[in-house]
Formats: structure tokens, sequence, C-alpha cells
């Protein structure tokens, strides 16, 4: 009898076991934005903030569950996607304290970091305890770039790269190296010759990137190859030459290039959508105005366009690409203005109203698409800190930091204009807005940082109570 | 000038007091300007409504008070003391009732400046500031008398220099008012349990109709006190105003329930539960008064999903009543069996 009593007991609370995990829940978040946009610095801070978030000195008043004592605890396990690299926290976290401190190395693919919070749930039928799995994915802006290219042939591709080179502009000299090679299209295809024109035509994508500060370059892979550097799918260029008539035969340079691209599409840019993009939950896209305001008028409509095409990846219209790909459940994205450390405070409304003008058409295909949004600026590491200063017998309110160079700054930056910028802005524009390195932190307290909360509570707010 | 990129000099703090000076004292006059015109400035068709409801209410205590004597005659004929004992009540009653309205009216001559408050809140939490929320909030506690209180330290040492003017608003009200809530909320519940205990219990409407006023006047100014801060001169206005009606309902939903249960035949069983209903009714309509008051005295608006709801507070006021009122519950169960 006691063995039955025993044996009931024991699956009595391996049920409850299975409930308790079949209720815990798992967010999967999504972090992007182009090159430069603080995407590495941000997780690293997030996850920084997270894990002190239930210490005495932790400062996220901004964060409901945190404000009302409701977290328990935070703390990394290891991920479930082997598959997937880990993101290199220690390593970020390491360059942030050093000595001097540093900005921690960029992205360079996607990478993945796994939380568990546990949390004291609100309600009537509130269990005890409840666990939210929290995966933060990270990847680069740029392959998302890649998404229209699905909807391109080669020759289509191939044009529209053709138009970008027009006569006497910067890009079509930098694009000289490569744009020399003249193959022929019926010849038969030259490994040798076609690898170099490759490697010259990646090099004019990185020239681009930054001599000329641009973000929309494509196919952005070739930027961030990731694990597949020197597969042949990386190694074809856009034809910019005579497009050659449907005689082309098997086995000659443009059949071979044109074979190289649609495996890439396949493989890549698909991939990427099947395996990553489809189960992500929530979504982050940091935003760097400021570089892009201090770069001029080209690297800004640039970007413009780039977000745009980014944006495109979260509209799931019914006649949408993706929707058919995948059914995608992503529903909220908050668009984040980072590094607004780097001006003062009075100007965050500017900042945020400029990001809204950047992304307001996307942010009206997502809300019709019941996908909810937000914009926000926040700086995920805080590098100044604001005092007023004198100038000129004024006294204004400005920002006491240091330069990359670690030389002391104090400064009161421009204004940000609320809107996307005109010809007159840019012609009466001041000096650029200065860049800052980290803070010094003691070792083992939370990093300083502006409303790095706030995002939390948009993004996990609903999941934690 | 100051759109460009400048470098600046410190300074020694004496001389960045004054600047946070001057920001903290340039409070007063924003939200000076946009306050006459807003809240009444209705077309005679409104003043026309209001003088009918007005002759309505008038009318319906008019009636009422009739009824009442009449009844209180029929009473004291029949038993005298009874009879005696109830005028008494309703002498007191009135009295008291009388008293409250009377010190109501006159600190309304007193209070309108005090609706600048609302104003400004309102208008800091619409636009996106980064320099007067500290100070008002400071004001704000400093008049309410919250600048000692833990939840107001907590306040302070969570905030930092790069908080929003709403931000810091959202967070005084996420941590110093949310206690102030409690509070006030505890009073509704306490004061929409006693009208409806009491409506069901009472026989006579215009009892009744001055037992609400007197409560809901009470309850008014209890919620004020929670909040330590007063209503306004709007808030206390619109809040007379509703709590007018609700006593009109009380007497009139009371002589409605009465026509009601005689044409239904029903008995004293049937009476009972109506005048439990009743009260639960008035109850409710106390609990959203009380609500009204505690948005009137809030300084600073409720954002949507922190607003209390009255589900909850008529949950509270339920309880209060049941225990009361279970006695007449379980006559009425058995009254219902033995039939």
């Amino acid at each position: 009898m006691a063995s039955i009593a025993d044996t009931l007991a024991t699956a009595g609370s391996l049920a409850g076991e299975l409930l308790d995990r079949a209720l815990d829940r798992q967010l999967r978040l999504a972090v992007t934005g182009l090159s430069q946009s603080g995407k590495t610095a941000f997780i690293t801070a997030l996850v920084n903030q997270l894990e002190n978030a239930c210490a005495a000195d932790s400062r996220l008043p901004l964060w409901q569950a945190q404000r009302r004592g409701r977290l328990l605890g935070v703390r990394r396990v290891p991920q479930t996607n082997a598959h997937i690299p880990s993101f290199a926290y220690t390593a970020a976290l390491d360059r942030l304290f050093g000595d001097p401190p540093t900005w921690p190395e960029s992205t360079r693919g996607v990478s993945e970091v796994r939380l568990e919070i546990r949390y004291r749930p609100v309600g009537r039928f509130a269990r005890a305890r409840g666990t939210l799995y929290l995966d933060i994915v990270d990847y680069p802006g740029e392959w998302l770039l890649d998404l229209p290219l699905l909807r391109l042939d080669y020759r289509a591709w191939s044009a529209q790269v053709a138009a970008t080179l027009t006569p006497g502009s910067r890009r079509r000299d930098l694009a000289a190296p490569w744009t020399s090679w003249q193959p022929a299209a019926a010849s038969p295809f030259a490994e040798e010759a076609a690898a170099g024109a490759a490697r010259a035509y990646t090099a004019y994508l990185h020239a681009c990137r930054g001599q000329l500060g641009l973000s929309l370059l494509q196919p952005g892979r070739f930027l961030l190859p990731g694990e597949h550097e020197g597969a042949p799918m990386l190694q074809f260029v856009p034809w910019v030459w005579a497009m050659p008539g449907d005689t082309c035969a098997e086995g000659s340079t443009f059949r071979v290039l044109e074979h190289r691209y649609e495996q890439y599409k396949k493989h890549l840019v698909r991939g990427f959508y099947r395996r990553h993009f489809a189960g992500f939950d929530r979504q982050i896209v940091l935003v760097d105005c400021l570089h892009a305001l201090n770069r001029g008028p080209e690297c800004f409509r640039d970007m413009q366009h780039a977000l745009h095409r980014i944006m495109e990846s979260f509209a799931y219209g019914k006649g949408n690409l993706l929707a058919r790909l995948f059914a995608p459940r992503i529903d909220r994205v908050l668009f984040v203005a980072s590094k607004a450390d780097h001006v003062t405070p009075d100007q965050h409304a500017h900042l945020v109203s400029l990001l809204q003008h950047l992304v307001r058409d996307s942010q009206l295909v997502a809300r019709f698409e019941g996908v909810s949004t937000d914009c926000l600026a926040i700086a995920s590491v805080q590098a100044t800190e604001v005092a007023p200063g004198r100038a000129g017998g004024r006294t204004l309110n400005g920002l006491r930091g240091h330069a990359l160079d670690g030389s002391a700054l104090f400064v009161r930056p421009g204004e940000v204009p609320a809107a996307i910028p005109d010809e007159r802005w840019w012609r009466e524009r001041g000096e650029p807005f200065d860049s800052f390195r980290p803070p010094r932190v003691e070792a083992g307290s939370p990093l300083p940082h502006i409303r790095l909360d706030a995002a939390l509570e948009y993004l996990l707010g609903d999941r934690l109570d | 000038m100051e759109d460009r990129r400048v470098v600046l000099e410190p300074i020694d703090e004496a001389l960045a007091e004054p600047v946070r000076a001057a920001t903290r004292t340039a409070l007063e006059p924003v939200a000076e300007e946009p306050a006459q015109a807003a809240p009444e400035a209705p077309a005679s068709a409104r003043r026309a409504r209001s003088g009918l409801l007005i002759g309505g209410i008038g009318l319906v205590a008019l009636l009422l008070l009739a009824q009442m004597l009449l009844g209180l005659w029929r009473l004291a004929q029949d038993y005298p003391l009874l009879g005696a004992g109830w005028a008494l009540a309703l002498a007191l009653l009135l009295g008291v009732a009388g008293n409250a309205l009377w010190r109501f009216w006159r600190t309304l001559a007193r209070l309108r400046g005090r609706d600048a408050l609302h104003r400004q809140a309102r208008f800091l939490l619409d636009h996106d500031g980064v320099s007067e929320g500290v100070a008002f909030c400071t004001r704000l506690a400093e008049l309410s008398g919250d600048s000692g209180s833990a939840s107001f330290q907590r306040w302070r040492t969570a905030l930092s220099a790069t908080h929003n003017d709403r931000e810091v608003l959202a967070l005084y009200s996420q941590t110093v008012l949310v206690e102030a809530d409690e509070r006030a909320l505890a009073q509704v519940v306490r004061h929409a349990g006693d009208v409806s205990v009491m409506l069901a219990l009472s026989r006579f409407p215009l009892v009744d109709m001055l037992f609400v006023l007197w409560r809901q006047l009470r309850l008014a100014e209890d919620v004020a006190r929670a909040y330590g801060v007063d209503a306004g001169y709007w808030g206390r206005v619109r809040l007379l105003r509703a709590i007018v009606r609700n006593m009109a309902l009380a007497g009139a939903s009371e002589v409605a329930a009465e026509v009601g249960t005689q044409l239904a035949g029903a008995g004293v069983i049937g009476k009972l539960s109506t005048a439990a209903a009743q009260g639960i009714g008035a109850g409710i309509l106390t609990a959203r008064l009380g609500l009204r008051a505690m948005a009137a005295c809030r300084a600073i608006p409720w954002r949507e999903d922190e607003r209390p709801r009255l589900a909850r507070v008529s949950a509270g006021m339920l309880a209060n009543v049941r225990r009361y009122l279970g006695a007449d519950d379980e006559d009425r169960e058995r009254g219902g069996r033995s039939r």
C-alpha cells in the first residue's frame, strides 16, 4: 500500500513539475540595427542590468516589475540552440570595465544569450513563482537589407547596381577595381579571375561603408560573411557590363555567376528568415541618428532608405513575400535612438521625434498589421554626465565625459533636428556631435544607462504579470 | 545660438545654484493662462438642461417630503413613540447634512486657485520638457505633507538627471501617490458599504437622501484628506453636482422600487430584497462618486491602466453588505423554502 501511495505522490509532483514547465514561458528578443548602431553595447548593458536588477544599487525604476519588487532574480543559463554562437558577454564586459574602458567589439553574425528571469506573478490565480526564459538574439541589420533580393533575379539586381554607378560619382571611382574585370559572358568560367573580382567587389562595399558612410549595400553577407566566408555563393559580382542574351551556355561565366546569386538567395537570405527571423517574438531596432547627422545629407538619406528596407521585414502584408515564407509572430517592435547620452537631456525629445519621422511609414504599416511599435531615446551605457557649465558668460547644461582618445570633454552639443533635416539645416549645421568613450565604473556595480528600464518595460513588461 | 555646439567651462556649485533656483521658480506662470476658458463655458442649452434638472430634483424632494410627513403622521397615529423617534432622527440628519453642505460651500470660495496644480501636471505630462518635473513633484509633496515619507525618499533616489518630466511625474505617481490611492480607496469602500447597508435597512426615502448626501460629502472630504490635496474649485463643483444627482437618484429609485413591489404584490420578503438591491445600487453610486473624487484630488492623473476599477471597490463593498445583511438573506431563503 505504501508503495502505491508513494508512486501516486511521485506522479503528482511530476505532473506539477510538468505543468510548471508548460506554464514557464519563453521570449525571443531580437536585437538589430545597422553596423555601429550600438547593438553589442546594448546587449551587454541589458544583460548587465538584468543580472544586477535585484541588487540594492540597481537603477531600473521605470521597469514596473523591478520597482514593485516582483523580480526574484535573473541569471544567465546555457542556451538551448547549440548551433547558434554564444554572445561574447564576458569579453564585452571586460572591455567596458577595462582600463581605459572601451566599447565592445561589433557584431559579426548571429549570436545569442539566454537568461532566466524569476518573478512573482500577480493576479488571483497566480502561481507562487513564475519563470521567463529570455533569449536575446543579436544579428546584423545589414542581413535584413537582402530581403528585396528575393524579388529580383540576377539581371534585375545587376541593373540596379549599375544604376548606382553614375559617371563621375565617387561610387564609380571606388568601383573601378572590379568593374575593370570585363569578362566575356559566354566564355568558360574562370574560378581564379572570378574570385579576384569578388574580392575586389567586397573591398568596394567596405569602401562605400567606410569612406562614404553608406549602409544600403548589397549583398549584405559580403560585408559580414560569418561562418560562410570563402563559400562559392559569396563569390559573385553584379553583371554591370553589356547584358548577354539568353544564349549563354551552361558553365559560362554569366551562368555560373547567376547560379551563385540564386544560391546566395536560397541559402543565406531565405535561410536566415526561416531559421532565425520566424522565431522572434519581440524586435528592437537600434538607430544611430547622430552618426548619420555627422556624416552628411547623402549618408543620412542612405540610412533612411536602409531603415525603410529593414522595416519592410516587419510589415507583414498579405501579399508580402515574408508572409508566404513563414508565419511571423513578432508582436512588438521597439525603435531606439541609441547614444542618447551624446546629447543633453533636453534634446532627447527631438531625437525621438527625428526617429519617429525616420520610421513613420513602417510604423503605420506595422500598426495596421496589429504589431505595436514605440520609439525611445536610450543610452545603453551612459558615457557622459549632465552638468551645468559656463560659456561666454552664460550658464548652460552640458555633458562631461571623455573623448574616444581619452581626453576630457565638457561640451554642450548642438541641437538635434526634430524632423528629417532640410537643405537649410545641412547648410547651417554646426560642429559634429562628439563621440565619448565609456565611463569608468567600479567593478561589480551596474553600468549607468538612460532609459534601458523603459525599454525593458516595453519589451518584457506584459510577460511578467 | 543654443543650437550650436559649445565647449563649456566648469562652474562652482555656488553659481550652479541660481540656475536651478531659476528653473524652480519658473513653475508658476506656465499653467496660469489656459485657466478660465477651459472647464465651464457651455451654451445656454446646457444651462436650460441643468435648470430642468434642478427643478426636477426640487419637485422630487418636495414630493418625498410630503410622502415622508404623511408616513410619519400615519406612524405616529399607530405608534406615537416610534413616530417621535423617527422625527427626531430626521431632524438630526437634516442638521448634520445641512452643516456639511454649508461647510462645503464655504471652502469652495477659497479654493479657486488650486486647479493650477492639475493643469500643470497635465501640461508636464503632455510635453517633453526636462526641467520642471522634479520641482513640481517636490512642491506637490510639500503641499500634501509627503515630503518626509519613505516613498518620497524612494522616489528621490530613483531619479536621475536624464529623466524627462513625464518620467519624473510617472515615477512620482507610481511611487508616492499609489500609497494615497490605497488610503483613499479604503475610504471609498467604507463609505459605499455604509450607504448600501443604511439604505437596505431604512424605510424612509427622505432619510435615505439625507444620509446619502451626508456620507458622500464626508467621503469627498476623506478622499481629499487621503491625498493631502484639495480637490480644487471645479473639481468640487463637479463633485457636488454628482452628489446632488446621486441623492436624487437614491430617492427616486426608492419610490420606483416601492411602486414596483406593490404592483407585483410581493410581501415582506420581496420588500426586503428590493431594499437590499437598492442599498447596493446606492452603494455603487457612492463608490463611483468616490472614484471621481479620487480623480479630482489626485494631482497627477492616472494612466489608463492604473485607474482603479469600480469592480474592485464594489467587491469590497459587497463583502461589507453581506456581513451586515447575512441574517436577512438566510431569512429569505428559509421563507422561500417554506412557501
